[in-house]
């Protein structure tokens, strides 16, 4: 046997399936070598390679009956009841279910090329038109890849079965050919037809195995993966969702003198995945497993660590070509470095050094959407592009500010879409987006995340909050909790009523935090005017808005004001000598966004804010407060949400104001119930009108 | 312009360019400052110099050159984009780019791996040959200066369709832009000039090619208003289309629509016959059903029962649809192929049908008498005997019935005489009909019942029947929810049925608000309308150069009946009555009080109408009042 292949790690874009069984996601994609080099042929090994698991979440190892399935999972071999079937019990809103999905991944040696071969055989039963979706079937796979003995096949309740033909087969390359999507559908179609296909895929990328999903968006019977793997190899397990239906482990062998370990893993009657907003991805919560490889122990060899420790990832990553080596090495970033010493001339702090350079790098190099880890182009080519991914625009930004004499490590971390991060093991396909943390003045820690000109120092984009991050500090790698800042409004209005109803007066707004990002962002793809037009028409869709200006639009440490004189027509309904006010003019939501009775899986709000809203009326000659809303303070406990409400009137002026903090960020099912409630309260409370009557 | 082409998404966006002369080149096209202040106004970039050039070398293939400098002004500005489409005949030879600053100094060239090339994902189809080479360039300080060429060797489809002239965008000033179209002698083409008039073209002639230029310079740019015509009646555009074109075997002519028809016959020839088997099934079901009419509506039911809609695009198969063997055993089709099944099946009992080429959805072109510009991206089937339409590719269309995106517009008849235009069935505010009537008791704490029941005709129909058939019970709760304003609610029994008949469906809800009606003191504030608010109100559109075009046609009647606790009274409600009428609209709201109920009547009419542009503020008041009064409240007081 001759040399393995090359193994890859890490991991970028996410393939953008939600279905269940194979996601791509897992499987590689930036260029990091990690070289093993095995000989030797394969020999009985003297000791047995341990799969560790790490559970997330509930799992509890159900060790196994190894009871034999009444299913025949055999090609064609479809039950009478399952081909009678015309509802599924456990879930008759369903138009499609999973009646089996089942995989083989097995390892394969052929000319000294170690690689895998998965074998996947999946069955799903039509019972709607609402189902028929399900009968196009799309397979990513990476371009050096191979698929192969793909077969297809649909058989009606009457036992007629048509196969999809060759041709019907069809091939799309995205990517200059990098990922590749085999597509077809079944003829034939009708409601209550089973149709099941098998397909086998050859894959060199042996650091991670195919994932696997147990759950999707329709109910599946029967979701099985078994794995035949040598005992040269160590996976690390990490396994989310329910306890298994059947969970086993054997020694066995795979060929005669290839020791290999079983494991095979069944969910049964999983219900259709639900998704809910408010959340980091379903991803975190639906049923899956991964598998990476930990360490390697060739037949004669000392055991090689792949995955290592922290710290050998650590080195690692400070070594690639694709990551440590282009900050590092001058002849990747030192155009990018020349430039320093201009932009940090005359500030004396290092502060003010970091934001000089952060705000540079913002306002020169465009963001192309891209996250992952690992640079694609040499950083002074991006530069010379004036444009890169998330890791190649932070990458530079600790090119230099390392340049400055500032301390700076890149700050790997997993966005919210990309799912959480775990630290019990150094996984880097853990990671997707890479950030910079900073030493500044006084050991000042502060975090930074280029690619926006609306985002100060210590803002990451919102989609990379997510808690934690893993800090590249030579020599003391670590884990950084990332408490996301706030963001915080306040708005006043100014003014007085007129008899028709109208508002008349000012309005002045000001933002910080997340809240500043997301004005500097709106005002700069939309003119103020219709900014402030969209804060307002809630209450009126016929505003008049004259001598607006703006403080510190550019300004990024300082809060944004903006402030306006408004006309409001019609916010007060005038019935007779009645009139009925809604007080409060920008309201945060008009519904509440927690509108479900019950939830799943966790609340999870990216950041903190706090908004503070105060309305100053002179109320038109010869009407009085008739009645005024009651002052409330409504709190969740420990504070964790908290609205204080007030409305009072002093001769003919009237003062209404609350405030709303939102503390706590995550809020489990359990106490989903309080958090309805409490946005319940606030959206009737904001609602409620004030009643003038003509004297 | 996009020429959509039957069914299938051909868009060459791209026109064509040589090189110019070096006279007229020169370096001051690279520097912002030297745009003329005209060129400025409402615009987000300035075509400097764009020269397109299209080749025709024969019958069957052309080169499109396409050189275009830009300056971007603003951020809003695409133009740092290339987009190139492309499929299996048609080579992209060249593409290439370069980066200017404001100063029209080069900082740099393109490298060949910036350019991404993927599959062309029309969001339908399982799969079609289509594919696109993708470049952008960034530069961080505006404005800055691209220069694109692309060269393309144009086959197939996407040389029958010759590439158009798209003179301007919105917010898009041209400074300098030239089409060159050059043809052998023995070769013709036809045009039309959209928004613009520029006079008849340079030509010149040698023995072997003729030649012909059109130039346009400083063109201000337009800026886009809401609810304006169509692009095509706004923007200034050049369409062409060939002669004589060759399609794979078929050679076809766009000389008239008669022509073109009959080349789209050909491509449907013989494809129209059903495996013998099938061909006595139908002619059974349609043995007993009496008149042709009923005969259409079994046989088309019977289609809509076997097949269903998969699209699958390859090469000619753009345009030519697989055969009605092929549909009758996969049970699948696109919507050339399903309706030549359709075809097919009505010809096995004796009954004529025509295809129809079709511009479904939104209309930016409208194909017209006297120029031959096939802008079509479906096929319906039209049976002349009994004046039906088929919309082939739906599951659950009553016969007969065409939906909002393929009514009152121009299409091409495809019969075995050749093409001819003919006009969709209208679609008129008293086709399109919602009546509901809605019991709300409101209860001491403001908590309110909900009850619902409506019955809706024509467009108004078309989301209940394909919810359901194909929704979930989520995804009808989401629609609810977005197509009404109703508060957090307890939702029970949401229903809808779709009569098979006729374009007709019905849907009723029970709902439990607990906080319907916002309480003040001894106050209670009823929303009169939660069930269908108008809040799609017409943005502001100041200097407004634009006539208004509203295209909405519906009418909307609405009963409303309050039940209110004993303890509580009336205290006012902005008007007892209260009516707008204009030319486009009628609204009206109406309360009446008794002992134990308030009852509320709501009439909303929309017509179809073109206004000046000065009205624009008159037609915008409407749905301001509008919207005002279906979000008034009823103020009721609690009696001592």
């Amino acid at each position: 046997m001759g040399c393995p292949p090359r193994l890859w790690a890490g991991s970028d874009e996410k393939w953008p399936t939600a279905s269940a069984g194979v996601g791509l996601s897992t499987l590689m994609a930036a260029q990091m070598c990690v070289g093993l080099s095995p000989s030797g042929s394969g020999a009985a090994i003297p000791f047995l390679s341990l799969t560790r698991n790490i559970l997330l979440l509930l799992l509890v190892a159900s060790t196994g009956s190894l009871a034999a399935q009444d299913q025949d999972f055999r090609w064609g071999r479809i039950a009478a009841e399952d081909l009678a079937m015309t509802t599924y019990e456990a879930d008759t809103t369903a138009g499609a279910i999973v009646l089996s999905d089942v995989a083989d991944l097995r390892f394969n040696v052929i000319n000294g090329d170690i690689f895998y071969d998965f074998i996947r055989h999946k069955r799903l039963k039509i019972l709607k038109r609402s189902g028929f979706e399900e009968a196009d079937i799309a397979i990513p796979y990476y371009g050096d890849e191979k698929l192969s003995s793909l077969k297809a096949q649909l058989i009606l309740p009457n036992g007629e079965r048509t196969s999809v033909e060759r041709e019907d087969f069809f091939e799309e390359t995205y990517n200059n050919g990098y990922v590749k999507v085999k597509k077809f559908t079944f003829p034939n179609l009708q409601e209550g037809a089973v149709l099941e296909y098998q397909y086998q895929i050859k894959s060199p990328y042996l650091f991670e195995l195919r994932e696997w999903y147990f759950q999707s968006d329709i109910p599946i019977r029967w979701s099985e993966y078994r794995l035949a793997i040598p005992i040269w190899y160590d996976y690390i397990v990490i396994t989310q969702g329910p306890p298994y239906h059947i969970q086993e482990k054997e020694d066995g062998s795979m060929n005669a003198n290839l020791p290999v370990t079983h494991l095979r893993y069944v969910m049964k009657d999983m219900p259709a995945l639900k998704r809910e907003s408010y959340i980091t991805t379903m991803d975190d919560y639906l049923s899956r497993i991964r598998f990476q490889l930990h360490t390697v122990t060739y037949p004669g060899q000392l055991r090689e660590s792949i995955m290592g420790t922290w710290a050998q990832a650590a080195t690692k990553l400070t070594e690639s070509l694709q990551f440590g080596q282009q900050y590092i090495r001058n002849a990747n970033c030192k155009n990018i470095k020349a430039l320093v010493p201009a932009l940090i001339a005359g500030a004396s702090t290092k502060a003010e050094q970091a934001n000089r350079i952060y705000t540079f790098l913002n306002r020169t190099m465009k963001w192309n959407e891209e996250f992952g880890i690992f640079v694609d182009t040499d950083l002074d080519e991006c530069f010379e592009r004036k444009t890169g991914s998330g890791a190649e625009l932070n990458l530079m930004l600790v090119a230099m500010l390392q340049e400055a004499g500032i301390k700076a490590y890149p700050l790997l971390t997993s966005t919210r879409d990309h799912g959480k991060m775990f630290d019990l093991y150094p996984m880097l396909d853990q990671f997707n987006h890479v950030m910079v943390l900073a030493e500044l003045d006084d050991a000042k820690l502060e975090v930074f995340d280029a690619g926006n000109i609306f985002r100060p120092a210590g803002l990451p984009r919102m989609s990379a909050l997510n808690g934690e991050g893993w800090a590249l500090i030579p020599d003391s790698p670590q884990w950084v909790d990332l408490r996301a800042k706030e963001g915080y409004t306040q708005e006043v209005f100014k003014g007085r009523l007129d008899e028709e109803g109208n508002l008349i007066g000012s309005w002045r707004a000001k933002y910080d935090g997340y809240s500043a990002v997301l004005a500097r962002e709106d005002l700069h793809s939309d003119s103020a005017e219709a900014y402030i037009r969209q804060q307002l028409e809630t209450v009126s869709p016929d505003i008049i808005i004259s001598n607006i200006a703006i403080q510190d639009q550019d300004t990024l440490t300082k809060p944004v004001i903006l402030t306006a004189d408004c006309t409001l027509n019609g916010v007060a309904q005038v019935n007779a000598e009645f009139m009925y006010l809604s007080p409060v003019i920008n309201p945060p939501f008009t519904e509440s966004p927690f509108k479900l009775e019950k939830r799943t899986y966790p609340v999870n709000i990216p950041y903190p804010s706090v908004s503070h809203h105060i309305l100053q009326l002179q109320l038109p000659d010869g009407y009085q407060v008739a009645e005024l809303p009651e002052k409330i303070t409504l709190a969740l406990p420990d504070r964790g949400m908290q609205l204080a409400f007030s409305a009072g009137a002093m001769g003919n002026m009237l003062t209404v104001t609350y405030k709303l903090e939102i503390k706590q960020l995550i809020y489990t099912p359990e106490q989903y119930e309080a958090l309805r409630e409490f946005f319940n309260i606030c959206t009737q409370k904001l609602g409620e009108q004030i009643v003038l009557k003509r004297s | 312009m996009l020429k959509p082409t039957t069914c299938c998404a051909v868009f060459l966006a791209l026109f064509l360019s040589s090189r110019p002369t070096l006279a007229q080149w020169n370096e001051e096209l690279y520097a912002a400052a030297s745009i003329p202040t005209d060129l400025l106004k409402n615009a987000h970039d300035v075509v400097r110099r764009e020269v397109i050039d299209f080749e025709v070398k024969n019958l069957r293939e052309g080169v499109l050159r396409h050189h275009k400098i830009v300056t971007l002004l603003t951020s809003d500005s695409d133009a740092s984009k290339l987009f190139v489409p492309y499929d299996k005949d048609t080579r992209v030879e060249k593409m290439t780019a370069k980066l200017y600053d404001a100063q029209g100094k080069l900082i740099r060239k393109l490298e060949r791996d910036e350019i991404t090339d993927n599959a062309a994902v029309d969001g339908f189809s399982i799969y079609n040959d289509a594919r696109y080479k993708y470049v952008e360039l960034h530069h961080p300080l505006l404005p800055y200066t691209v220069e694109f060429e692309v060269e393309l060797s144009l086959k197939g489809i996407y040389y029958a369709v010759f590439p158009d002239w798209e003179i301007q965008q919105y917010h898009n000033a041209v400074q300098f832009s030239q089409f060159n179209i050059s043809l052998p002698a023995q070769l013709r083409f036809y045009h039309q000039m959209l928004n613009i008039e520029l006079g008849p073209a340079q030509t010149t002639q040698t023995p072997d090619v003729r030649s012909y230029s059109w130039t346009v310079t400083n063109l201000p740019a337009i800026r886009e208003e809401p609810y304006s015509p169509p692009p095509s009646e706004v923007l200034p555009t050049l369409l062409c289309s060939p002669h004589e074109f060759q399609l794979g075997n078929y050679i076809g002519s766009m000389a008239s629509w008669k022509d073109y028809g009959a080349f789209m016959n050909s491509l449907y020839a013989r494809r129209d016959v059903l495996p013998a088997a099938l061909a006595e099934e139908v002619k059974q079901i349609a043995a007993q059903h009496g008149d042709t009419p009923a005969k259409i509506a079994a046989l088309y039911q019977y289609m809509q029962r076997k097949v269903r809609y998969v699209s699958v695009q390859l090469g000619i198969g753009g345009w030519q649809p697989f055969d009605a063997t092929y549909v009758s055993e996969n049970s699948y089709g696109d919507c050339k192929a399903l309706t030549n099944f359709m075809k097919a099946i009505l010809s096995a009992v004796g009954i004529e049908a025509w295809p129809a080429l079709i511009k479904a959805g939104e209309l930016d072109y409208e194909v017209k008498e006297g120029f031959t510009y096939p802008s079509f991206n479906h096929v319906i089937l039209y049976v002349p005997e009994a004046d039906i339409w088929l919309e082939c590719t739906s599951n659950t269309a009553p016969p007969n019935y065409l939906g909002s995106g393929s009514l009152d517009r121009n299409v091409l008849l495809v019969t075995p005489q050749g093409g001819r235009l003919a006009r969709t069935p209208a679609s008129l505010p008293e086709h399109n009909v919602g009546t509901g009537l809605t019991h709300i008791r409101v209860e001491p704490d403001g908590k309110a019942a909900i009850q619902y029941k409506g019955q809706f005709t024509g467009e108004l129909h078309e989301d209940l029947r394909y919810m359901s058939t194909y929704a979930s019970a989520e995804e009808k709760e989401r629609w609810l929810r977005s197509s009404s304003a109703l508060p957090a609610c307890n939702l029970q029994g949401f229903v809808q049925q779709a009569s098979p008949a006729k374009p007709e469906a019905s849907m009723s809800y029970q709902a439990e608000a607990l906080r319907y009606a916002s309480r003040a003191g001894k106050r209670m504030f009823i929303p009169v309308n939660v069930v269908n608010p108008f809040r799609d109100l017409p943005p502001r559109s100041t200097e407004r150069k634009q006539p208004i075009v509203l295209a909405d046609a519906y009418t909307e009647m609405d009963t409303f009946i309050f039940s209110l606790p004993a303890a509580f009274a009336v205290e006012s409600y902005m008007q007892e009555a209260f009516s707008l009428e204009s030319s486009f609209g009628s609204y009206q709201l109406r309360m009446e009080k008794s002992d134990e109920v308030i009852r509320v009547y709501r009439y909303l009419q929309l017509r179809p109408a073109r206004l000046p542009a000065e009205e624009y503020e008159a037609f915008r008041r409407f749905f301001v009042e509008v919207a005002k009064c279906d979000g008034q409240k009823i103020v009721c007081i609690q009696q001592p």
